[in-house]
């Protein structure tokens, strides 16, 4: 399948016969934008999996409800926004470690992860990522992973743009603190 | 790895240095093929929607979670209301230390004296019927039959009122070595026995006559068995 454009993508949706193949276009285009960005909420693999099929299916039954008047792309990241934000409450309930282990915990899940390429400092980045709250950590992901501009985030959250610039400035500072402790 | 190390963020350098120094890179991998399974995947839970929708037109577009909403931080907040209620309700319903000690031996006195008060004689109800039955005229009945009857009637009587004073009697207690074998000795209620002093408990328990029962003891070895399970399994001294 080629890829198509937006306004491509709007046009063959409009059409109900051909809605199903916009939507096959739609999960071809977009399954690795949300999946590594699945992918760096919860590190995992396997979880990131499930969440993706989680979000293209949701985005699925929710079609009739899609509004022409955000893009696919915004509506994609919101729906996976959701769901990795409730994936990861639920893992915080489950999981039950000690609050002081969580860091060593989750550093020598990535060391032994065979999925994960990243050194030692990235590993100390991906720590620091993950102690952030989780809109945070997802602001922060959309912004300096995914390079999107404040007004697609706020679009994708529901936050406005000063608010959100706040909670990227305050992310950041507190990365840099983490990365610069002994 | 792909690398991106060109960060477009100013800002960036200035407020974290640190940050802004490491490369971005593609550190998260997928195993071969992944995204096409991915895609494999995502048709196959579509296709199943459609079929639930094409089986279920009427309920599955019903939205299935999130129906059930609690406020902010509830769960956060759970166990500490538990505990705090629990402690309420501790508070409320305390009573001085040796309440129900005392209690006991009021409510035993007061029901053994109620029962010497209201006691009546071991036939009484029996002489109480022949009385009312001779008591009854019938005028269709022979004169004859009528003093037949009466004295079967009395002889009945009587006789069920000899047996009735024959099993009364108390029977030589079997000797036992365990309280289970106490307890079957005994007719009386554990209900009627809750309350004991643990005084006189613990004399029963260290008493020479341990085998030798009463129907105080009998009372006092009821309660014991009822409070504890193992209790059966407890033997007496034998002096």
């Amino acid at each position: 399948m080629g890829e198509l454009s937006e306004s491509e993508l709007l046009i063959m949706f409009q059409d109900k016969s051909s809605r199903q193949k916009a939507f096959g276009h739609i999960v071809q285009q977009f399954q690795q934008p949300i999946y590594f960005y699945i992918r760096r909420m919860v590190l995992d693999h396997d979880d990131a999996n499930d969440i993706a099929q989680n979000t293209f299916i949701k985005a699925w039954k929710g079609l009739d409800n899609f509004r022409s008047e955000s893009k696919f792309s915004t509506w994609l990241y919101r729906i996976a926004t959701n769901e990795s934000i409730t994936f990861l409450h639920k893992q915080k309930k489950i999981k039950g470690i000690p609050f002081e282990d969580v860091e060593h915990a989750l550093s020598s899940s990535l060391e032994a992860d065979v999925h994960y390429n990243g050194d030692e400092i990235q590993r100390k980045l991906q720590t620091a990522i993950a102690n952030l709250p989780n809109k945070q950590k997802a602001v922060f992901i959309m912004k300096y992973y995914e390079e999107k501009k404040y007004k697609e985030i706020s679009d994708i959250t529901g936050t406005s743009v000063g608010a959100l610039k706040a909670s990227y400035h305050h992310a950041v500072k507190k990365i840099e603190d983490f990365l610069t402790l002994d | 790895m792909n690398e991106h190390s060109i960060h477009n963020d100013d800002e960036l350098k200035d407020i974290a240095p640190t940050l802004f120094s490491i490369s971005k890179v593609d550190e998260f991998c997928v195993p071969e093929g992944f995204f096409s399974g991915l895609n494999d995947d995502v048709v196959s839970g579509v296709s199943d929607v459609q079929e639930l929708e094409t089986l279920t037109p009427n309920f599955s577009p019903l939205p299935k979670n999130d129906l059930l909403l609690t406020p902010d931080g509830f769960f956060e907040d759970f166990e500490n209301k538990l505990k705090a209620n629990t402690e309420t309700l501790d508070a409320e319903f305390a009573v001085p230390e040796d309440y129900f000690e005392k209690q006991s031996k009021t409510l035993l006195e007061e029901k053994i004296q109620c029962e010497a008060e209201m006691g009546l004689p071991e036939t009484f109800f029996e002489e109480q019927h022949t009385a009312i039955v001779a008591s009854v005229e019938k005028p269709d009945t022979v004169d004859g039959f009528k003093r037949y009857r009466s004295f079967i009637l009395s002889t009945t009587v009587a006789a069920a009122a000899v047996i009735a004073f024959v099993f009364a009697l108390p029977s030589e207690k079997e000797k036992c070595l365990t309280f289970a074998c106490l307890l079957e000795q005994t007719d009386l209620t554990p209900e009627d026995l809750l309350f004991v002093d643990d005084n006189d408990l613990n004399e029963f328990v260290d008493s020479e006559e341990t085998i030798e029962v009463s129907d105080y003891n009998i009372e006092m070895i009821d309660y014991l068995i009822d409070s504890d399970s193992d209790f059966d399994e407890l033997y007496l001294e034998i002096q």
